[in-house]
Protein backbone atom coordinates (compact mmCIF):
# COMPACT_ATOMS: atom_id res chain seq x y z
CA UNK A 1 0.00 0.00 0.00
CA UNK A 2 1.55 3.34 -0.93
CA UNK A 3 2.11 5.83 1.83
CA UNK A 4 0.57 9.14 0.85
CA UNK A 5 0.15 12.35 2.72
CA UNK A 6 -2.54 14.84 1.97
CA UNK A 7 -1.94 18.03 3.96
CA UNK A 8 -4.82 19.16 6.04
CA UNK A 9 -6.59 22.24 4.88
CA UNK A 10 -8.35 24.93 6.79
CA UNK A 11 -11.90 23.83 7.46
CA UNK A 12 -11.12 20.08 7.57
CA UNK A 13 -12.91 18.40 10.42
CA UNK A 14 -10.49 17.38 13.18
CA UNK A 15 -10.69 15.37 16.34
CA UNK A 16 -7.97 14.02 18.60
CA UNK A 17 -9.11 10.47 18.08
CA UNK A 18 -9.10 10.63 14.32
CA UNK A 19 -5.70 12.31 14.20
CA UNK A 20 -4.08 9.87 16.63
CA UNK A 21 -5.51 7.06 14.60
CA UNK A 22 -3.93 8.50 11.52
CA UNK A 23 -0.58 9.01 13.25
CA UNK A 24 -0.71 5.52 14.57
CA UNK A 25 -0.89 3.95 11.13
CA UNK A 26 2.06 6.01 9.90
CA UNK A 27 4.05 5.25 13.00
CA UNK A 28 3.60 1.55 12.42
CA UNK A 29 4.76 1.89 8.85
CA UNK A 30 7.80 3.97 9.61
CA UNK A 31 9.06 2.02 12.58
CA UNK A 32 8.73 -1.35 10.92
CA UNK A 33 9.01 -0.93 7.21
CA UNK A 34 8.40 -4.12 5.32
CA UNK A 35 10.44 -5.26 2.36
CA UNK A 36 7.57 -4.24 0.10
CA UNK A 37 8.54 -0.63 0.72
CA UNK A 38 11.74 -1.13 -1.24
CA UNK A 39 11.86 -1.86 -4.95
CA UNK A 40 13.54 -5.06 -6.10
CA UNK A 41 17.28 -4.60 -6.73
CA UNK A 42 17.10 -0.98 -5.63
CA UNK A 43 19.75 -1.50 -2.94
CA UNK A 44 23.41 -1.59 -3.81
CA UNK A 45 26.66 -1.66 -1.89
CA UNK A 46 26.03 1.87 -0.66
CA UNK A 47 23.05 0.61 1.28
CA UNK A 48 24.18 -2.85 2.13
CA UNK A 49 27.86 -3.05 2.87
CA UNK A 50 28.24 -6.41 4.55
CA UNK A 51 25.99 -8.81 2.71
CA UNK A 52 27.42 -12.25 2.18
CA UNK A 53 25.54 -14.20 -0.35
CA UNK A 54 27.91 -16.89 -1.35
CA UNK A 55 28.63 -20.19 0.27
CA UNK A 56 31.52 -22.57 0.40
CA UNK A 57 31.59 -26.29 0.81
CA UNK A 58 34.74 -28.21 1.36
CA UNK A 59 35.54 -31.86 1.49
CA UNK A 60 38.64 -33.51 2.69
CA UNK A 61 39.58 -37.09 2.23
CA UNK A 62 41.86 -37.95 5.13
CA UNK A 63 43.07 -41.36 4.02
CA UNK A 64 44.48 -42.96 0.90
CA UNK A 65 41.39 -43.41 -1.11
CA UNK A 66 41.63 -44.09 -4.78
CA UNK A 67 43.83 -46.41 -6.66
CA UNK A 68 43.65 -45.66 -10.34
CA UNK A 69 45.48 -48.27 -12.33
CA UNK A 70 44.91 -47.96 -16.04
CA UNK A 71 45.42 -51.56 -16.89
CA UNK A 72 44.15 -53.80 -19.58
CA UNK A 73 40.80 -54.35 -18.05
CA UNK A 74 41.83 -56.08 -14.88
CA UNK A 75 39.03 -56.22 -12.40
CA UNK A 76 38.63 -54.27 -9.24
CA UNK A 77 36.44 -51.50 -8.02
CA UNK A 78 38.91 -48.78 -8.78
CA UNK A 79 40.43 -50.23 -11.90
CA UNK A 80 39.93 -48.20 -15.02
CA UNK A 81 40.01 -49.06 -18.63
CA UNK A 82 41.63 -47.32 -21.48
CA UNK A 83 42.58 -48.10 -25.01
CA UNK A 84 46.15 -47.28 -25.63
CA UNK A 85 45.97 -46.61 -29.33
CA UNK A 86 43.46 -43.82 -29.14
CA UNK A 87 44.01 -42.84 -25.55
CA UNK A 88 40.30 -43.22 -25.10
CA UNK A 89 38.92 -42.95 -21.63
CA UNK A 90 36.34 -45.52 -20.84
CA UNK A 91 36.20 -45.26 -17.10
CA UNK A 92 37.34 -43.13 -14.25
CA UNK A 93 36.94 -42.56 -10.57
CA UNK A 94 34.64 -40.05 -9.00
CA UNK A 95 36.94 -38.45 -6.46
CA UNK A 96 34.41 -36.25 -4.72
CA UNK A 97 31.28 -34.33 -5.45
CA UNK A 98 29.03 -31.57 -4.15
CA UNK A 99 25.28 -31.55 -4.67
CA UNK A 100 22.94 -28.62 -4.21
CA UNK A 101 19.55 -27.32 -5.25
CA UNK A 102 19.08 -26.86 -8.94
CA UNK A 103 20.02 -23.36 -10.09
CA UNK A 104 19.81 -21.55 -13.41
CA UNK A 105 22.67 -19.28 -14.45
CA UNK A 106 22.81 -16.00 -16.25
CA UNK A 107 25.56 -13.44 -16.81
CA UNK A 108 23.17 -10.83 -15.43
CA UNK A 109 21.39 -12.85 -12.79
CA UNK A 110 18.08 -12.03 -11.23
CA UNK A 111 16.98 -13.32 -7.88
CA UNK A 112 17.13 -17.10 -7.78
CA UNK A 113 19.69 -17.18 -10.58
CA UNK A 114 23.44 -17.48 -10.25
CA UNK A 115 26.05 -15.51 -12.17
CA UNK A 116 28.73 -18.14 -11.77
CA UNK A 117 30.22 -20.92 -9.69
CA UNK A 118 33.89 -20.86 -8.87
CA UNK A 119 35.23 -24.38 -8.47
CA UNK A 120 38.58 -25.03 -6.81
CA UNK A 121 40.15 -28.46 -6.63
CA UNK A 122 43.47 -29.52 -5.18
CA UNK A 123 44.85 -32.96 -4.45
CA UNK A 124 48.00 -34.65 -3.31
CA UNK A 125 48.98 -37.88 -4.93
CA UNK A 126 51.59 -40.50 -4.17
CA UNK A 127 52.70 -43.91 -5.44
CA UNK A 128 52.64 -42.59 -8.96
CA UNK A 129 53.99 -45.00 -11.52
CA UNK A 130 53.84 -48.47 -12.87
CA UNK A 131 52.15 -50.89 -10.55
CA UNK A 132 52.77 -54.05 -12.51
CA UNK A 133 54.37 -55.27 -15.66
CA UNK A 134 57.59 -53.47 -14.96
CA UNK A 135 60.15 -53.68 -12.26
CA UNK A 136 59.26 -52.26 -8.87
CA UNK A 137 59.45 -48.50 -8.62
CA UNK A 138 59.63 -48.14 -12.33
CA UNK A 139 58.36 -44.84 -13.55
CA UNK A 140 58.13 -43.33 -16.94
CA UNK A 141 57.11 -40.12 -18.58
CA UNK A 142 54.29 -41.93 -20.31
CA UNK A 143 52.32 -42.19 -17.12
CA UNK A 144 49.85 -39.43 -16.58
CA UNK A 145 47.50 -38.60 -13.77
CA UNK A 146 44.46 -36.82 -15.10
CA UNK A 147 41.63 -34.95 -13.42
CA UNK A 148 38.67 -33.01 -14.68
CA UNK A 149 35.45 -31.35 -13.62
CA UNK A 150 31.94 -32.47 -14.44
CA UNK A 151 28.60 -30.83 -13.73
CA UNK A 152 25.09 -32.25 -13.66
CA UNK A 153 21.68 -30.80 -14.43
CA UNK A 154 20.27 -33.73 -12.47
CA UNK A 155 18.80 -37.02 -13.57
CA UNK A 156 22.12 -38.80 -13.57
CA UNK A 157 23.50 -36.79 -16.48
CA UNK A 158 27.08 -35.58 -16.13
CA UNK A 159 28.83 -33.21 -18.49
CA UNK A 160 32.55 -32.71 -18.65
CA UNK A 161 34.12 -29.26 -18.75
CA UNK A 162 37.05 -30.01 -21.00
CA UNK A 163 39.06 -26.90 -20.20
CA UNK A 164 39.33 -28.05 -16.59
CA UNK A 165 41.33 -31.15 -17.58
CA UNK A 166 44.75 -31.24 -16.02
CA UNK A 167 47.50 -33.79 -16.38
CA UNK A 168 50.55 -34.55 -14.33
CA UNK A 169 53.30 -36.69 -15.78
CA UNK A 170 55.29 -39.06 -13.70
CA UNK A 171 58.57 -37.65 -14.89
CA UNK A 172 60.20 -34.90 -16.83
CA UNK A 173 60.82 -35.29 -20.54
CA UNK A 174 63.94 -37.34 -19.96
CA UNK A 175 61.88 -40.06 -18.38
CA UNK A 176 63.92 -39.91 -15.24
CA UNK A 177 62.59 -41.20 -11.99
CA UNK A 178 60.69 -38.23 -10.78
CA UNK A 179 58.12 -39.62 -8.42
CA UNK A 180 59.47 -42.08 -5.95
CA UNK A 181 57.39 -44.15 -3.60
CA UNK A 182 55.53 -41.96 -1.20
CA UNK A 183 56.86 -38.74 -2.60
CA UNK A 184 53.97 -36.41 -3.03
CA UNK A 185 52.98 -34.16 -5.81
CA UNK A 186 49.95 -32.03 -6.37
CA UNK A 187 47.38 -31.54 -9.07
CA UNK A 188 44.49 -29.14 -9.29
CA UNK A 189 42.48 -26.61 -11.25
CA UNK A 190 40.37 -23.48 -10.97
CA UNK A 191 37.31 -23.12 -13.15
CA UNK A 192 34.48 -20.61 -13.25
CA UNK A 193 31.28 -22.28 -14.43
CA UNK A 194 29.04 -19.75 -16.15
CA UNK A 195 25.84 -19.73 -18.16
CA UNK A 196 27.72 -20.46 -21.36
CA UNK A 197 28.80 -23.81 -19.93
CA UNK A 198 25.27 -24.88 -19.11
CA UNK A 199 23.66 -24.21 -22.48
CA UNK A 200 20.38 -23.18 -20.92
CA UNK A 201 20.23 -26.03 -18.42
CA UNK A 202 20.24 -25.70 -14.67
CA UNK A 203 23.02 -27.03 -12.47
CA UNK A 204 22.56 -29.16 -9.38
CA UNK A 205 25.98 -30.63 -8.70
CA UNK A 206 29.64 -30.91 -9.58
CA UNK A 207 32.15 -33.70 -9.26
CA UNK A 208 35.79 -34.31 -9.96
CA UNK A 209 36.98 -37.37 -11.82
CA UNK A 210 40.44 -38.86 -11.76
CA UNK A 211 41.99 -41.16 -14.31
CA UNK A 212 45.34 -42.80 -14.81
CA UNK A 213 46.73 -42.75 -18.32
CA UNK A 214 49.51 -44.54 -20.07
CA UNK A 215 50.22 -42.93 -23.37
CA UNK A 216 52.59 -44.78 -25.59
CA UNK A 217 54.36 -47.46 -23.62
CA UNK A 218 55.42 -50.78 -24.93
CA UNK A 219 52.86 -52.82 -23.10
CA UNK A 220 49.64 -52.54 -21.23
CA UNK A 221 51.34 -51.88 -18.01
CA UNK A 222 49.18 -51.19 -15.04
CA UNK A 223 50.11 -47.78 -13.90
CA UNK A 224 48.39 -45.55 -11.43
CA UNK A 225 48.56 -43.35 -8.44
CA UNK A 226 47.00 -42.92 -5.06
CA UNK A 227 45.12 -39.80 -4.22
CA UNK A 228 45.61 -38.51 -0.74
CA UNK A 229 44.24 -35.28 0.65
CA UNK A 230 41.72 -33.75 -1.70
CA UNK A 231 39.80 -30.51 -1.46
CA UNK A 232 36.88 -29.55 -3.65
CA UNK A 233 35.48 -26.09 -2.98
CA UNK A 234 32.51 -24.46 -4.61
CA UNK A 235 31.53 -20.82 -4.34
CA UNK A 236 28.24 -19.92 -5.99
CA UNK A 237 27.97 -16.23 -6.82
CA UNK A 238 24.88 -14.16 -7.21
CA UNK A 239 26.92 -11.68 -9.17
CA UNK A 240 27.08 -10.09 -12.57
CA UNK A 241 29.63 -11.42 -15.03
CA UNK A 242 31.16 -8.51 -16.87
CA UNK B 1 18.04 11.57 10.90
CA UNK B 2 16.00 10.28 13.79
CA UNK B 3 12.85 12.17 14.42
CA UNK B 4 10.15 12.22 17.03
CA UNK B 5 6.72 11.33 15.82
CA UNK B 6 4.22 12.75 16.23
CA UNK B 7 5.89 16.03 17.06
CA UNK B 8 2.74 17.77 18.25
CA UNK B 9 0.28 15.13 19.35
CA UNK B 10 -3.17 16.45 20.12
CA UNK B 11 -4.24 15.78 23.66
CA UNK B 12 -7.59 14.42 24.64
CA UNK B 13 -9.96 17.31 25.00
CA UNK B 14 -7.55 19.67 23.27
CA UNK B 15 -8.21 21.58 20.10
CA UNK B 16 -6.37 20.14 17.10
CA UNK B 17 -4.51 22.64 15.05
CA UNK B 18 -4.01 22.13 11.35
CA UNK B 19 -0.47 23.48 11.35
CA UNK B 20 0.56 21.17 14.21
CA UNK B 21 -0.74 18.20 12.35
CA UNK B 22 0.99 19.15 9.10
CA UNK B 23 4.26 19.80 10.91
CA UNK B 24 4.25 16.32 12.43
CA UNK B 25 3.58 14.62 9.16
CA UNK B 26 5.88 16.75 7.04
CA UNK B 27 8.98 15.58 8.93
CA UNK B 28 8.02 11.99 8.39
CA UNK B 29 7.32 12.40 4.72
CA UNK B 30 10.63 14.21 4.24
CA UNK B 31 12.45 11.26 5.82
CA UNK B 32 10.73 8.83 3.58
CA UNK B 33 11.85 10.77 0.55
CA UNK B 34 15.18 8.99 0.59
CA UNK B 35 16.56 9.45 4.08
CA UNK B 36 15.48 6.25 5.74
CA UNK B 37 18.27 4.56 7.67
CA UNK B 38 18.80 1.24 9.40
CA UNK B 39 16.57 2.28 12.31
CA UNK B 40 13.63 2.41 9.96
CA UNK B 41 14.06 -1.06 8.49
CA UNK B 42 12.55 -4.13 10.10
CA UNK B 43 15.00 -6.86 11.10
CA UNK B 44 15.56 -9.33 8.30
CA UNK B 45 13.44 -7.37 5.88
CA UNK B 46 15.95 -7.50 3.06
CA UNK B 47 17.01 -10.63 1.28
CA UNK B 48 19.07 -11.33 -1.81
CA UNK B 49 16.33 -10.35 -4.18
CA UNK B 50 16.69 -6.68 -3.30
CA UNK B 51 20.38 -6.51 -4.06
CA UNK B 52 21.73 -5.34 -7.33
CA UNK B 53 23.62 -8.21 -8.96
CA UNK B 54 26.81 -6.16 -8.97
CA UNK B 55 26.40 -4.94 -5.40
CA UNK B 56 29.25 -6.92 -3.91
CA UNK B 57 30.89 -9.08 -6.50
CA UNK B 58 31.54 -8.95 -10.18
CA UNK B 59 32.85 -11.89 -12.10
CA UNK B 60 35.00 -12.00 -15.19
CA UNK B 61 36.74 -14.87 -16.91
CA UNK B 62 38.49 -15.73 -20.11
CA UNK B 63 39.76 -19.11 -21.15
CA UNK B 64 41.22 -21.06 -23.99
CA UNK B 65 39.52 -24.38 -24.41
CA UNK B 66 42.02 -26.82 -25.81
CA UNK B 67 39.43 -29.54 -25.38
CA UNK B 68 41.31 -31.23 -22.58
CA UNK B 69 43.94 -32.70 -24.87
CA UNK B 70 46.68 -34.57 -23.09
CA UNK B 71 50.27 -33.43 -23.50
CA UNK B 72 51.06 -36.29 -25.84
CA UNK B 73 48.27 -35.46 -28.19
CA UNK B 74 48.42 -33.14 -31.16
CA UNK B 75 48.74 -29.55 -30.07
CA UNK B 76 45.22 -28.13 -30.45
CA UNK B 77 44.21 -24.78 -31.83
CA UNK B 78 44.96 -22.08 -29.33
CA UNK B 79 48.06 -23.76 -27.96
CA UNK B 80 50.45 -21.14 -26.72
CA UNK B 81 54.13 -21.66 -27.33
CA UNK B 82 56.37 -19.95 -24.85
CA UNK B 83 59.62 -18.93 -26.47
CA UNK B 84 62.87 -19.20 -24.63
CA UNK B 85 63.22 -15.76 -23.23
CA UNK B 86 63.90 -13.77 -20.14
CA UNK B 87 60.56 -12.05 -20.21
CA UNK B 88 57.12 -13.10 -19.18
CA UNK B 89 54.83 -14.24 -21.95
CA UNK B 90 51.08 -13.71 -21.53
CA UNK B 91 49.09 -16.86 -22.19
CA UNK B 92 45.75 -15.37 -21.22
CA UNK B 93 44.80 -11.77 -20.59
CA UNK B 94 41.82 -9.52 -20.05
CA UNK B 95 41.08 -5.85 -19.60
CA UNK B 96 39.01 -5.21 -16.54
CA UNK B 97 37.25 -2.04 -15.41
CA UNK B 98 37.64 -1.95 -11.64
CA UNK B 99 35.28 -0.08 -9.37
CA UNK B 100 38.15 0.41 -6.97
CA UNK B 101 38.32 -2.62 -4.72
CA UNK B 102 40.09 -5.87 -4.04
CA UNK B 103 40.16 -8.38 -6.86
CA UNK B 104 40.73 -12.10 -6.41
CA UNK B 105 42.70 -13.24 -9.45
CA UNK B 106 42.91 -16.95 -10.23
CA UNK B 107 44.89 -18.55 -13.02
CA UNK B 108 44.85 -22.20 -14.01
CA UNK B 109 46.78 -23.81 -16.85
CA UNK B 110 48.03 -27.07 -18.30
CA UNK B 111 51.73 -26.88 -19.04
CA UNK B 112 53.85 -29.15 -21.14
CA UNK B 113 57.57 -28.63 -20.78
CA UNK B 114 59.40 -30.62 -23.40
CA UNK B 115 62.75 -29.76 -22.03
CA UNK B 116 64.93 -31.09 -19.27
CA UNK B 117 67.15 -28.14 -18.72
CA UNK B 118 64.81 -25.20 -18.88
CA UNK B 119 62.02 -24.95 -16.37
CA UNK B 120 59.21 -22.46 -16.45
CA UNK B 121 57.56 -20.17 -13.96
CA UNK B 122 53.91 -19.16 -13.90
CA UNK B 123 52.53 -15.98 -12.42
CA UNK B 124 49.95 -13.22 -12.49
CA UNK B 125 50.73 -9.86 -14.03
CA UNK B 126 48.75 -6.72 -13.29
CA UNK B 127 49.28 -3.67 -15.46
CA UNK B 128 52.69 -4.88 -16.54
CA UNK B 129 53.98 -5.86 -13.10
CA UNK B 130 54.33 -9.54 -12.19
CA UNK B 131 53.05 -10.17 -8.69
CA UNK B 132 56.05 -11.83 -7.04
CA UNK B 133 53.95 -13.65 -4.47
CA UNK B 134 51.92 -15.31 -7.20
CA UNK B 135 54.86 -16.98 -8.93
CA UNK B 136 54.87 -20.75 -9.10
CA UNK B 137 58.13 -22.45 -9.97
CA UNK B 138 61.00 -21.16 -7.88
CA UNK B 139 61.07 -17.60 -8.96
CA UNK B 140 64.09 -17.17 -6.76
CA UNK B 141 66.33 -19.97 -7.99
CA UNK B 142 69.51 -19.36 -6.04
CA UNK B 143 68.29 -21.24 -3.01
CA UNK B 144 66.49 -24.00 -4.81
CA UNK B 145 68.40 -25.47 -7.71
CA UNK B 146 67.59 -29.09 -8.31
CA UNK B 147 70.59 -31.31 -7.70
CA UNK B 148 72.10 -33.19 -10.61
CA UNK B 149 70.93 -36.75 -10.66
CA UNK B 150 68.11 -36.24 -8.25
CA UNK B 151 64.97 -37.69 -9.67
CA UNK B 152 66.73 -38.07 -12.97
CA UNK B 153 66.82 -34.38 -13.63
CA UNK B 154 69.75 -32.46 -14.95
CA UNK B 155 71.46 -29.84 -12.95
CA UNK B 156 70.87 -26.18 -13.64
CA UNK B 157 67.19 -26.83 -13.73
CA UNK B 158 64.80 -24.45 -12.11
CA UNK B 159 61.11 -24.00 -12.13
CA UNK B 160 58.50 -26.40 -13.41
CA UNK B 161 59.71 -28.80 -16.02
CA UNK B 162 57.67 -31.92 -15.95
CA UNK B 163 56.48 -33.41 -19.14
CA UNK B 164 52.96 -32.54 -18.05
CA UNK B 165 52.19 -30.30 -15.15
CA UNK B 166 49.12 -28.37 -14.05
CA UNK B 167 49.66 -24.93 -12.58
CA UNK B 168 47.40 -22.91 -10.32
CA UNK B 169 48.30 -19.37 -9.27
CA UNK B 170 46.29 -16.88 -7.28
CA UNK B 171 46.52 -13.42 -5.84
CA UNK B 172 44.30 -10.81 -4.25
CA UNK B 173 45.14 -7.30 -5.38
CA UNK B 174 43.78 -3.89 -4.57
CA UNK B 175 42.95 -2.13 -7.80
CA UNK B 176 42.32 1.54 -8.28
CA UNK B 177 39.16 2.55 -10.13
CA UNK B 178 39.50 2.32 -13.86
CA UNK B 179 40.85 0.05 -16.55
CA UNK B 180 43.43 -2.60 -15.75
CA UNK B 181 45.14 -5.33 -17.69
CA UNK B 182 45.28 -8.69 -15.93
CA UNK B 183 47.36 -11.50 -17.37
CA UNK B 184 48.34 -15.07 -16.74
CA UNK B 185 52.01 -15.18 -17.67
CA UNK B 186 54.71 -17.82 -18.17
CA UNK B 187 58.45 -17.37 -18.21
CA UNK B 188 60.96 -19.94 -19.36
CA UNK B 189 64.13 -19.69 -17.36
CA UNK B 190 67.29 -19.40 -19.41
CA UNK B 191 69.98 -19.61 -16.75
CA UNK B 192 72.70 -18.81 -19.22
CA UNK B 193 72.75 -22.24 -20.75
CA UNK B 194 73.27 -22.56 -24.46
CA UNK B 195 71.83 -26.04 -24.66
CA UNK B 196 69.19 -26.69 -27.24
CA UNK B 197 65.67 -26.44 -26.05
CA UNK B 198 62.15 -27.25 -26.99
CA UNK B 199 59.46 -24.67 -26.63
CA UNK B 200 57.15 -25.24 -23.68
CA UNK B 201 53.48 -25.29 -24.50
CA UNK B 202 50.42 -24.15 -22.65
CA UNK B 203 47.18 -25.94 -23.48
CA UNK B 204 43.91 -25.40 -21.59
CA UNK B 205 44.05 -22.30 -19.46
CA UNK B 206 41.69 -20.02 -17.64
CA UNK B 207 41.96 -16.62 -16.02
CA UNK B 208 39.25 -15.70 -13.50
CA UNK B 209 38.53 -12.45 -11.68
CA UNK B 210 36.25 -12.04 -8.69
CA UNK B 211 35.89 -8.40 -7.80
CA UNK B 212 35.29 -8.10 -4.07
CA UNK B 213 33.64 -4.90 -2.96
CA UNK B 214 35.22 -3.16 0.00
CA UNK B 215 34.54 -4.74 3.34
Amino acid sequence: MPITFTPLEEGDGLSAASLNNRFSSYETEVNGLAETRVLDRSLNNRHYDSAIYSSVEMNWNPAPTVRCPSGNGAGGVNDHLYTKAGRTISDGTNVMSISFDQHPMNDSPTYGTLGGMLVLFDAHLIDFGILGGGSPNQYNKIQLAGIWLEWTPGGGIWNQIARSRRYLSCTDDSGGFYMQGTERSNIGFRTLITASDLGGSQISGVRVFAQAFETGGTAFWTSGFTLRECSLSLIPFYAKKV
Amino acid sequence: MTWRFPKNAPSTGGIPDVEDVNESLTDMIDEMEGSLNEHNIADGAFTLQFLDNAAQYQLASVYTDANGVDPYGTAPAGTKYVQLCDTWVPVKSMDFASRGSAVWILGSAQLTVWETTFGVMVGIRVDGTVIAESILGSGEPDNNPLVAGAYGINSNTYGIERKACPAVVESIELLSPGQHTIELVVNQIRLGSTASFTTPRVFDRELILVELEDF
